[in-house]
């Protein structure tokens, strides 16, 4: 079976408001605050170990019935550093949150990367994906 | 036909204490020994209060005195008349529920000591103050005075040589720190007693007017205008009291008649507890002549108890049933409820007065350092160091007044709750114990006190718990929590918004081949054409001062802070506003317009507690510009895009990484990219050939 590993731009830092605790399980509890630095609309982006998708994106994963994922709202704002084309706007971001395993069409492999069918791929291609890095993963 | 049973006080039995012989012979009908106000470990503190004179009666009509004043804060029970065999088992439960009384009677009281130490004028604080000025005299004739007209000069030359160099804000602030800390440490040096007496008063005077504040005519007596220096401590002699009376007496009370509330508890309560307990006069009296004066204190109570019990036993059999201890399974449970709000009500309590004793004698032991540090502030770079030092301090000296404030707003609202019976008891114990949880929140006394001692303390357990709870299965149990397999559609969204699924970071020792994990590293970057290649790593020889060097004409860090092109590494910084550390040290590159970065991430902080501190993070030696002016976005994703892969590649293994490993990866990266950044991450020994 053929998947893809994705590994998506990092567009921001962790921001400060949110309840995160390193010795705590789950150590996120409640939305992310992604401190964007720029964003140039592209509609899946990551910061470790989290990713996000646009909520257009969002919608076609639900439409398209992909397995695997579920959808979290997370905080965004733009650093002080950081400037926003107007062309773009402010992201509206989601957080996937991985409820599946290896069969779903979307999945978090070895913990850390993003992996993703045919299927969902086909989807994945229809929006902006920035530089993500693409590797196609062979799984038999 | 007549009944086969009659109550008990229906039955004319002459109350006899003395052992009748036969059935009555192994009876327990000996008075109990009246009670330690130290209590059963000698852990009671008795305090210095004395508003009513020492042999007061607290349970008098507008409480004259408080219990804990006349007979500490661990009543205790007893058994009586239990049979021959009855009473072991009545011993055993009583005994148990004494503990408890024993140990909840200790937080109250530990508590009200420390705030007492705070507040009284004769406090044993006092004690320091001859110290106080002494270390502080020999201070300033030690350091600060042979060191001082070396320093003044210093920070002359220094004023000269930035004016010269057209640095005049730089001068400005050189000058104004000199005269600030000339004048501060001169008037601590001459003042010390004031200095700290400052911070007394201001304390005892807060406490004063929180708890006239709330005066409801209980939080202080009528007169406490004619107590003068002595009015906080009443002030919180009396709040306490609410909370004893409402606590451990009430307790003690339902113990030995079965209801607090009941006319023969109002009535006896204050007698029997009196003839079991020994006050803190009759106690000295005892311990001082057992055979003379004492015995007869003992004599007398003992006759007391007996009579007492007698009136008891003929007016009301219930209570006496309990009275004898038979119900020692209530005494036990009440015990554990009474601890349990007593730990709610005091736990704080008892933090906030450390955190507040502890910044007392910080302020004490600051005093005397006071021209020593007055030296280090004079100059910049000795300056930070100094800062650093105040900062440890500054948490405690600062939290410790303010935990001090919120104890004692905690402490009157607590009075409040409990002497009023509008509210129904498990309603009272629910109100305090939300409000010690914003106070928790709030002000985490815990934090200035114990936490550290308790962190550390605690390492090797957290450590190994780590290990069993994070390790490889374990980890990967987790990747798959109940919601694997089709996702829920129904309610599975509502929850995973709730608590976000995160893949956990183990710890390094959870992975057994942790050691021989070679992290990631960014590759070498593309040369563009026109475009010089990247440096080559810095050997260790390189981060040694060459004198003669050209990077002085390329950017002029100041001494003893990481040159561009050095492995990358901490310093210390006293501020978050990196934006502004950076532009001081490099004025040069103030009007170029640039993006600031940390070379090791801000998150960093948040996904590896502890392995870095806000100070290293934001100090100068941590800090990239990348101008604007080479697309700084791209140059940032790139950066960052690394170190995902970097912390990706941990998270992998389960394993953290160490402050090294950050700081390696950070020195790649300057290697690879750094080369565009302000000032450009170039080896002193390639810009000098």
């Amino acid at each position: 079976m053929t998947l893809f590993q994705i590994e998506p731009d990092v567009v921001g830092e962790w921001g400060d408001q949110m309840d995160y605790d390193a010795h705590r399980t789950p150590q996120l509890v409640g939305p992310f605050h992604y401190v964007i630095d720029s964003w140039a609309g592209e509609d899946l982006v990551t910061t470790h170990p989290y990713f996000f998708v646009t909520s257009k994106l969002a919608d076609e994963i639900r439409t398209a019935g992909l397995s695997g994922v579920e959808f979290a709202p997370a905080r965004v704002s733009i650093s002080e550093q950081g400037s926003l084309s107007p062309e773009w706007g402010e992201p509206d971001l989601l957080q996937l949150v991985f409820v599946g395993d290896a069969n779903s069409d979307i999945y978090l492999h070895d913990r850390v990367d993003l992996r993703v069918s045919a299927r969902a791929m086909e989807v994945f291609n229809r929006f902006n994906l920035g530089d993500a890095d693409v590797d196609v993963v062979d799984e038999t | 036909m007549l009944p086969t049973a009659l109550p008990a006080a229906a039955i004319d039995i002459p109350f006899d204490p003395l052992p009748i012989p036969g059935e009555d012979a192994c009876n327990n009908l000996d008075a109990p020994i009246p009670a330690s106000p130290h209590g059963f470990g000698s852990f009671v503190v008795e305090l210095d209060i004395d508003r009513a004179g020492r042999s007061a009666d607290p349970f008098a009509a507008e409480h004259p005195a408080s219990i804990e004043s006349v007979y500490g804060t661990s009543p205790q029970w007893f058994t009586y008349d239990n049979g021959c065999t009855g009473q072991f088992v009545a011993d055993a439960g009583t005994a148990l529920g004494n503990i408890l009384l024993e140990l909840s009677g200790l937080l109250p009281n530990w508590s009200h000591a420390l705030l007492h130490s705070v507040l009284s004028p004769s406090s044993w604080l006092i004690a320091l103050e001859e110290p106080v000025v002494n270390a502080t005299t020999a201070t300033a004739q030690g350091v600060w005075s042979p060191w001082l007209p070396i320093v003044l000069l210093l920070v002359v030359v220094i004023i000269i040589l930035r004016s010269r160099a057209g640095r005049f804000a730089g001068a400005a602030t050189a000058a104004a720190w000199a005269l600030l800390v000339l004048g501060l440490s001169s008037w601590l040096i001459n003042y010390p007693l004031e200095a700290v007496h400052l911070v007394d008063d201001g304390v005892r005077g807060a406490t004063e007017l929180i708890a006239t504040s709330f005066n409801d005519d209980t939080a202080l007596p009528e007169d406490t205008e004619d107590l003068g220096d002595e009015s906080a401590v009443v002030a919180v002699d009396v709040q306490f009291d609410q909370i004893v009376r409402t606590t451990q007496y009430r307790t003690w009370a339902t113990g030995v008649f079965g209801n607090p509330d009941s006319a023969t508890a109002g009535e006896y309560g204050p007698k029997v507890f009196a003839a079991t307990h020994f006050s803190w006069e009759e106690y000295e009296a005892y311990r001082d002549d057992p055979e003379g004066a004492g015995a007869k204190i003992v004599e007398k109570k003992s006759d007391d108890f007996k009579r007492y019990a007698e009136q008891i036993k003929e007016t009301d059999a219930l209570a006496y049933d309990h009275f004898k201890g038979g119900h020692w399974s209530q005494r036990v449970t009440t015990s554990l409820v009474n601890f349990a709000m007593i730990l709610v009500a005091c736990g704080f309590l008892l933090l906030a007065a450390l955190a507040t004793l502890l910044a007392f004698a910080l302020v004490r032991l600051v005093v005397p350092f006071s021209p020593a540090l007055g030296v280090l502030f004079m100059i910049d770079r000795t300056r930070d160091a100094a800062v650093a030092m105040l900062k440890r301090i500054a948490g405690p000296l600062v939290m410790g007044p303010v935990c001090f404030f919120v104890g004692l707003l905690l402490l009157r609202f607590f009075a409040a709750i409990l002497a009023t019976d509008a509210i129904w008891f498990v309603l009272k114990l629910g109100l305090i114990g939300v409000l010690t949880y914003v106070a928790w929140k709030l002000v985490r006394p815990q934090a200035y006190t114990v936490a550290p001692v308790l962190n550390r303390a605690f390492a090797p357990l957290k450590h190994l718990l780590s290990q069993r709870t994070t390790g490889p299965s374990a980890v990967a149990g987790a990747l798959v929590p109940e919601t694997n397999g089709p996702a829920d559609t129904t309610g599975t969204q509502a929850r995973a918004a709730a608590v976000v699924f995160l893949p956990p970071i183990a710890s390094a020792y959870a992975n057994p081949d942790a050691a021989d994990f070679i992290p990631y590293a960014p590759p070498p970057r593309e040369v563009g054409p026109g475009e010089q290649p990247p440096v080559s790593p810095p050997t260790a020889a390189a981060t040694d001062p060459r004198p003669g060097s050209t990077v002085e004409a390329r950017s002029s860090p100041p001494p003893g802070v990481r040159r561009p092109g050095d492995p990358a590494r901490f310093g210390t910084s006293t501020r978050k506003d990196y934006r502004a550390t950076f532009d001081e040290h490099y004025p040069e590159y103030h009007e170029t317009e640039k993006v600031i970065h940390h070379a090791v991430e801000q998150s960093v902080l948040r996904k590896y507690p502890g392995v870095v501190s806000e100070e290293e993070m934001h100090s100068i030696d941590n800090l990239r510009g990348i101008p604007k002016e080479v697309n700084s976005d791209v140059h940032l994703r790139q950066i960052r895009k690394h170190w995902n892969r970097f912390y990706k590649d941990f998270a992998r293994r389960g394993a953290t990484p160490t402050q090294q490993d950050l700081l390696d990866f950070a020195t790649k990266i300057d290697q690879e990219l750094g080369d565009q950044f302000i000032p450009p991450e170039v080896p002193d020994d390639t810009v000098s050939d």
